[in-house]
């Protein structure tokens, strides 16, 4: 298998060549072109294993991905029938693609910017807490351990930073982290702040690890076009 | 202080390390990320008068002022159309702006919005110009790539791709290609430039994606 | 006359430059701006041919591009002008010699005088769902620009290949295509989040974009305000 980043860094395109039997998963309304004998099946997005009861906790998660993260109910998994097959992918926002290895680590993803991942990545569902969901920008993050190969995507570029001690970010521009981060909610300046200065709450990053942000937040976006609307 | 412009032209960052006592003042929603230490003020900047006039001006009404507490600080700034972020420095002069394409000053630079009455710039949508002067760093943003024409003699633009200009040029605003061309060729009002200056336009017009988007949104429910 | 493309591939605009008495044909709306001495003329029927009218007018406001097009003449003396599409994303030029285009409705930019634009009809079968491929066709001879949502991708078909049909962009005549559900069945159609895809087959260039318009207008427009 081998994994191509095409069009970035602003319209960051995956070309993934897989070789008979080699299996991709790709969020549902991914795919831009693939080979005609590629074989694409959709599932329900969650990993629960195998027999009833994991079809039943597969569903669950695929429902609870669905409507607390946003992130679409099915994932297509794509398994090559020969050799040389490939399958294009890209998310539906503009702006960058990014490929890990992941080699054991574990990854922790905003909801949104997962793309797709080999299936021995193990995906989970992490609630990021209350107060995360008052921020506004989405309270559930996606946990991918394993050994396999990540795709992360990004609304606008994608600023990978070391944090060594403590950073703050608006929780918009948060794409993934990994180390030992972890992070607490709080208001940005004082409460006058905090209401007025559009940047709400923020999340304080403390610990040594990579942080990934992105240049753009929807929030931002719809502000900005709501005087244009009629 | 050290400014540096990342990821440019497509999602364009701007990223300052501070020396102690710095201070940026930015638009509302603007701030990316930032060292922990660094105190974060809002006001309506130029008290009461100023900020009315900027809300006209289809700015928000509120400035945050950022201070560094120590040296070597970081403020990461980006702002919230996709596209570019130029770097203006102003030495005792002046550049007129599209309200909107503010993004972040020093202190020195003051930023006034100038009512156009009936002059209406940019088709009466909220959008004005602002006026900014004085002395110190100007940070303005785009949607879309900026493309800088240095205008000598005359150039006609179409006036949602403006983004600001040298005060220096004279400007005046009709309709695109005559009275059957207002309706019919989709370019709405032009703004045609003349004498010697620097204008920036930007390769994106934002009420073509404000329509573009127009039938996605949710429909309101009736009761 | 000469198309150059600058600011790609993200937000790429055309210069057009012309030489004195030369026109240009442009999708109503794409201009940004313009020398003072190029005219620009509104007609139903820019390129003047005949048999155009009132007919051709409607037949491209079908096709998804603007009922009126807009005709820049370099009066006196060379001058230029610029244009740029609706959405983020790059612009290709490309000289029609005897090759004929097929654009997606909405990506054509602009064209010089010898270039011939009409709608084709894709077939029934390419109207169904949210997402009807609507080609516009391009003969004569003369340089056409066209653009993309995202980054522009051109493949060499040789064989088959299939395309989500949102990321179409054009192909060249020669390539031949039909739209299907994805994935063949009706569970991958539903669940398979992609809709109709095309395969295409045969030999030649197919130009397909990295973004899918109707995919992006649904993730932000749902955030946005209600509307009427």
């Amino acid at each position: 298998m081998q994994i191509e980043l095409e069009a970035r860094p602003s319209y960051g395109m995956a070309v993934v060549h897989l070789d008979k039997g080699e299996q991709f998963v790709a969020e549902a309304g991914a795919m831009v072109a693939m080979s005609p004998s590629m074989s694409a099946d959709p599932r329900f997005n969650g990993t629960g294993g195998a027999g009833f009861m994991g079809k039943l906790k597969a569903a669950l998660a695929g429902l609870a991905r669905k409507f607390l993260a946003g992130e679409s109910m099915f994932v297509n998994h794509f398994e090559a029938t020969a050799d040389g097959q490939t399958v294009m992918l890209a998310p539906a926002l503009v702006g960058d693609v990014v490929h890990e290895s992941l080699g054991g680590r574990t990854i922790t993803v905003q909801a949104s910017s997962y793309l797709a991942s080999t299936p021995d990545v193990e995906v989970a569902l992490v609630w990021g807490g209350f107060s995360m969901l008052i921020s506004g920008e989405g309270a559930f993050f996606l946990k991918c351990s394993g050994s396999g190969d990540l795709l992360i995507n990004a609304y606008g570029a994608i600023e990978k930073m070391e944090v060594d001690g403590s950073y703050i970010v608006d929780t918009g521009h948060v794409v993934a982290f990994e180390g030992d981060l972890t992070y607490t909610v709080r208001k940005a300046g004082g409460w006058k702040s905090a209401m007025l200065s559009g940047e709400g709450l923020v999340q304080e990053f403390t610990g040594t690890g990579t942080l990934w942000l992105q240049t753009r937040n929807l929030g931002g976006l719809v502000g900005w076009l709501r005087p244009l609307l009629s | 202080m050290k400014h540096e412009i990342r990821n440019g032209p497509d999602f364009a960052s701007l990223h300052l390390t501070l020396d102690e006592g710095d201070q940026v003042v930015t638009e509302a929603g603007a701030m990316m990320g930032m060292s922990g230490a660094i105190s974060l003020e809002t006001n309506m900047k130029g008290g009461l008068g100023g900020a009315f006039k900027r809300a006209l001006g289809g700015e928000s009404m509120f400035l945050n002022t950022y201070t560094a507490t120590g040296s070597g600080q970081r403020l990461d700034l980006a702002p919230s159309s996709p596209g570019s972020v130029v770097h203006l420095g102003l030495a005792g002069n002046a550049v007129m702006m599209q309200s909107g394409a503010y993004m972040a000053s020093t202190t020195g630079v003051e930023v006034d919005s100038k009512w156009q009455g009936a002059k209406g710039f940019f088709s009466g949508e909220g959008l004005f110009l602002l006026r900014c002067s004085g002395d110190g760093d100007l940070w303005i943003s785009s949607y879309g790539a900026i493309h800088q024409v240095d205008v000598s003699g005359s150039y006609v633009v179409d006036t949602s791709h403006i983004v600001g200009f040298d005060e220096g040029l004279t400007y005046s605003v009709r309709k695109g290609g005559g009275m059957k061309s207002l309706f019919l060729s989709g370019e709405g009002l032009v703004c045609e430039f003349t004498g010697s200056g620097r204008l920036w336009i930007q390769t994106r017009n934002a009420p073509a994606l404000a329509s573009f988007l127009h039938p996605f949104r949710p429909v309101k429910s009736k009761n | 006359m000469h198309i150059e493309v600058q600011h790609g591939p993200a937000y790429a605009m055309a210069i057009a430059h012309l030489d004195a008495g030369e026109s240009l044909v442009a999708e109503s709306g794409a201009m940004v701006s313009h020398d003072t001495h190029v005219s620009m003329e509104t007609s139903t029927n820019a390129t003047g041919k005949k048999g155009g009218g009132f007919m051709k007018g409607l037949k491209r406001a079908l096709a998804g591009e603007s009922f009126f097009q807009n005709r820049f003449t370099a009066e006196g003396a060379a001058g230029t002008v610029t244009l740029a599409p609706v959405h983020c994303g790059d612009v290709v030029v490309q000289e029609l010699g005897q090759r004929t285009l097929f654009l997606q409705s909405t990506a054509f930019i602009c064209s010089g005088m010898g270039v011939e634009i009409d709608s084709k009809w894709g077939g029934a079968k390419t109207f169904f769902g949210g997402e009807g491929l609507i080609m516009l066709k391009a003969t004569g001879s003369g340089p056409i620009a066209f653009n993309a949502f995202g980054g522009i991708k051109e493949l060499e078909i040789d064989g088959s290949y299939v395309v989500d049909t949102g990321h179409i962009v054009a192909f060249e005549e020669g390539v031949e295509f039909s739209v299907n559900k994805f994935g063949g069945g009706w569970k991958s159609f539903i669940f398979g989040g992609e809709g109709l895809v095309c395969t295409f087959s045969g030999k030649g260039k197919v130009w397909i974009q990295t973004r899918n318009p109707q995919a992006f207008g649904e993730a932000v427009g749902g955030k946005l305000p209600p509307r009427d």
